[in-house]
């Protein structure tokens, strides 16, 4: 299919931070240690957080081509050296392994396939600095082959040859054949695994066994002491650890339990579908005894203005870098006539707010109730072209839910259509209010109907809990029912004449019992909930606060902007919620959403009296 | 590989000689029995039925009208699309069979196996027979998602599990970039999760040819889903490939891979089988190139396909 090479470029478009060049990625990086410090301490942690909330861009800024040019120095003077080992979907989960499961070797072959893979990583890193071939690196890179890598090797029953470097007056070269001889570990295991494809026999591995304490952390100890090397710790920074098999996925917990943070940090990011916390001994890890644990969505689902800012430095950055003389604002405009009306029911509320106002001046009551007034006269009128318009670059950053994943894909669908709409000749400088509308609303009902679809057809991979699909089929429906009477609530209390009605979450007057909890833990999974906590109706402590997705606002028709209240129900209510969704609805709507809950909560009160 | 449209009543009359093993899959598709039925059935000394076990309950009279066909001349091994090793297995123990029992000739309706399930038996086939002696048969569709506009044509739905392809594990260095060849097809919103899930440093997108025979009915909907995956990937590069020659395909994975050299490189094929055999046969003869296998969620059970009266017949040679 042919290109058209004078196609503007999508600004939106995704990139693999990994390959982006330094000078590029610090450019369209935003800094965002201030909120996520230990990411960048000395120290095991793990990222937390789902695709595309900018855990790789973290890690890519951290590496050392970065960090020399942000704080112009050598390698020797940086305060650590990370090295990027990213966990790609089946570079390590082979599907042979599969054999191997309970069998011959499992886990020390498992350890040096990992083990021989960060190695590989760590000197193809260090190999693309262009160190200074000075006569003391050179002397030290000879004797650290010689004396600490090869000897090593030995030790693990390695009995090839050294592989000479292309010259012998580059540091360069020599971490060069170090690489090459880790990638040939890595491949001499692949040989090996490729005999299991189609043999239920299997042959004995006869290679070299490399783990981490008689193997990597001894190199890297080691490496360490290079001339070139800064005094601090290396930085293993593994990305997407999730696709890390079960067992590896053990391997890697038992080298964080090690706690040799000091020489060798274990950055750890996952996309919350790490698979286990046990060891290969069995005890698992746990935070903040052996790690420290970063969850990056609840600081941006719970601080929206930063996450704001965040978006807009992003989107500014990108804008510019793609040649877009626009700001966020002007380049996702709002609807206008829309803004408009919203204004004046501001002014209406305004100028009637000393006879009925409710809150303490008239600007509260205009953000809490302009939106939603305009929101419920247009259901009032029910006509075509008479629908709410979800566009403006506020209101799109409040629907991708402190996630920027969220905001960049669908603004590279709306670029794409704004720009198959415009002639040829024809710059985008503008997504039309209409095309983020649609985009967004399509969006959000694939996420009520086609994911749900998915998430109902997903397979447990997990033997052990292959009795349990029934189960968790069920919990996934009775997900489903959950998130459509929590929208069917919110959005009656949005039309309602309640004082709070841009209601986005519920929090628990009393404890939520276990199913109820998988449930909703299952929200969690899949984003379509966000857990926080609030203080508890009695001031006595805290509970916990179910936020759901703002990105299905468009679907169930509620208004995503600035800050909502919350709605305390109890566990019997969402049982009930569950077990009727439309009876629960109706019994709602008839009694009026305050009502009906104030109503539960009194009964509650007493009865606990 | 020679390829040759035929219509199924011209089947009847090939393989004079008779056929020693004949080969097919069970599905929810009436597909998986055009070719069978279409066969002189007298000449067929030993059927293998292969079937999903876990989709039993959504083959219908399938299994069974197969079964009669062939009689005590049928063998049933059960696969399963979620355990490739359960697949590979049954597999590779039947075709052993079989070639201890001195079969030659054998016939393979390729149709409704799965894209895993084919590249495993297409594997095992050139292990234990003389790949001369293989002929392959694809009974084309007349429609793909009966009924629906092209916008919104699907065939399956999400992405569980990824994984590699047994017996195409290929060849990767940790320190090598990622290099995802896909076959687009009308998957495109597998294709943008797989992309997700992998994150590869280059992505070449292959489009279907428009010229060629057979593609012209599929052809626009394929498009649209192209240009669906483009949005957001606009760096992908992109290329063209027969959905109906293996060989020519074969050819141009090959130039694909060549033209990124170094680079770690997974193909996904979420194209026609006829080009996933061209993929495998990449992948075969390249064995540093690695095969994935993105499973599908859900299948368009209802509206899958609407059988045609054409069939493909592939031979080596």
């Amino acid at each position: 299919m042919p290109t058209n090479p004078q196609v503007q470029p999508n600004p939106f478009t995704v990139q693999t931070p990994e390959d982006l060049e330094a000078r590029d990625a610090i450019e369209l990086f935003v800094d965002v240690f201030t909120d996520f410090a230990k990411v960048r301490d000395v120290g095991h942690c793990m990222v937390n957080g789902p695709r595309g909330c900018g855990k790789s861009m973290m890690f890519r800024y951290l590496l050392p081509d970065c960090q020399r040019l942000i704080h112009r120095c050598s390698l020797g003077e940086l305060p650590f050296v990370a090295v990027l080992a990213s966990i790609k979907n089946t570079d390590l989960n082979l599907t042979e392994l599969k054999r191997l499961i309970q069998r011959h070797a499992d886990i020390v072959l498992n350890e040096h396939f990992l083990t021989t893979y960060v190695a590989s990583r760590i000197f193809h890193t260090l190999a693309k600095l262009e160190i200074e071939s000075s006569g003391k690196n050179l002397k030290a890179i000879r004797a650290f082959i010689e004396e600490v890598f090869v000897s090593r090797l030995r030790l693990n029953g390695w009995s090839g040859s050294l592989r000479k470097p292309r010259t012998r007056t580059s540091v360069t070269s020599y971490l060069v054949s170090i690489r090459e001889m880790c990638d040939a570990l890595y491949a001499e295991v692949i040989s090996y695994v490729k005999h299991l494809s189609f043999s239920k026999e299997i042959d004995r591995y006869e290679g070299p066994l490399c783990g981490y304490l008689d193997f990597l952390y001894p190199l890297l100890e080691e490496a360490r002491k290079l001339p070139f090397m800064p005094n601090g710790p290396i930085y293993l920074l593994m990305d997407d650890a999730d696709y890390l098999n079960l067992v590896q996925t053990k391997i890697l917990n038992s080298w964080i339990s090690t706690r040799t943070s000091a020489c060798v940090s274990i950055k750890v990011s996952t996309q919350l579908r790490y698979k286990t916390f046990a060891t290969v001994s069995r005890t698992p890890i746990a935070s903040p005894h052996d790690y420290h644990e970063i969850n990056i969505t609840d600081l941006y689902t719970t601080s929206r203005s930063k996450y704001l800012l965040r978006v807009r430095e992003i989107v500014k950055k990108r804008l510019r870098l793609a040649g877009i003389q626009a700001s966020p604002d002007s380049f996702f405009p709002c609807d206008e006539q829309q803004e408009m009306e919203i204004k004046k029911i501001g002014e209406e509320i305004r100028a009637t707010w000393m006879s009925s106002g409710r809150g303490f001046r008239p600007s509260d009551d205009v953000t809490r109730y302009a939106r939603p007034t305009y929101i419920s006269r247009l259901a009032g009128r029910r006509k075509a072209g008479s629908t709410y318009s979800y566009s403006g670059f506020d209101q799109l950053v409040h629907i991708s839910s402190g996630l920027i994943r969220y905001f960049l894909e669908p603004a590279a669908i709306m670029f794409n259509d704004q720009q198959s709409k415009e002639s040829s000749a024809t710059s985008v400088i503008r997504i039309e209010p209409g095309v983020q509308d649609s985009t967004i609303r399509n969006i959000a009902n694939s996420l009520m109907m086609d994911e749900f679809e998915k998430i109902f057809k997903e397979r447990e991979d997990q033997a052990e809990i292959a009795n349990l699909r029934d189960k968790r089929l069920k919990r996934k429906r009775d997900l489903h029912k959950l998130i459509r009477v929590l929208g069917g609530v919110f959005r009656q209390k949005l039309l309602s004449d309640d004082s709070e009605r841009r209601v986005f979450s519920i929090a628990f007057s009393d404890t939520p019992d276990l199913e109820i909890t998988a449930i909703l833990t299952l929200g969690v999974q899949y984003g379509y909930l966000h857990r926080s906590t609030i203080g508890n109706k009695d001031g006595t402590g805290r509970t916990a606060l179910y936020v759901l997705t703002r990105r299905l606002a468009p679907y169930f028709g509620l208004d995503p902007t600035s800050f909502a209240g919350y709605l305390f129900v109890t566990n019997e209510r969402i049982r009930e919620a569950i077990e009727n969704p439309d009876g629960f609805l109706r019994r709602v709507r008839d009694r009026g959403p305050g009502k009906f809950f104030e109503e539960r909560q009194l009964q509650l009160f007493e009865r606990e009296r | 590989m020679r390829v040759s449209q035929l219509g199924l009543e011209d089947i009847k009359s090939l393989f004079p000689g008779g056929v020693d093993l004949f080969v097919c899959s069970v599905s929810f598709e009436n597909r998986c029995r055009s070719i069978a039925e279409s066969l002189d059935l007298t000449n067929v000394r030993h059927a293998l039925i292969a079937e999903n076990e876990n989709h039993i309950d959504l083959h219908g009279n399938n299994a069974a009208i197969l079964a009669r066909l062939f009689d005590n001349r049928a063998r049933q091994v059960f696969l399963d699309t979620t355990d490739p090793l359960k697949t590979a297995d049954g597999l590779e123990t039947a075709l052993q069979d079989y070639a201890d029992l001195g079969c030659r000739k054998i016939v393979v309706d390729i149709t409704t196996f799965t894209h895993e399930g084919f590249l495993i038996v297409f594997n095992l086939l050139r292990r234990h027979f003389d790949p001369s002696e293989v002929s392959y048969f694809y009974a084309g569709a007349r429609e793909y998602s009966v009924g629906a506009k092209d916008s919104e044509k699907w065939l399956s739905k999400g992405i569980g599990e990824i994984r590699s392809v047994l017996g195409y594990s290929g060849r990767f260095l940790p320190s090598r970039k990622l290099h995802l060849i896909t076959l687009v097809g009308f998957e495109h919103e597998r294709v943008n999760e797989l992309i997700r899930r992998y994150e590869p440093s280059v992505i070449s997108l292959g489009y279907g040819e428009s010229a060629e025979p057979g593609a012209e009915y599929h052809h626009p909907p394929n498009r649209i889903g192209y240009s669906r995956v483009k949005a957001v990937y606009a760096n992908a590069r992109e290329f063209s490939f027969y959905c109906y020659d293996p060989e020519r395909t074969k050819q141009i994975i090959q130039a694909q891979v060549q033209e990124v050299p170094r680079t770690n490189v997974i193909v996904a094929a979420f194209n026609t089988k006829l080009s996933t055999m061209g993929v495998a046969l990449a992948a075969l003869e390249d064995d540093s190139i690695q095969l994935c296998y993105a499973q599908a969620l859900t299948y368009n059970y209802s509206a899958y396909s609407r059988a045609g009266d054409k069939a493909y017949l592939i031979e080596e040679g």
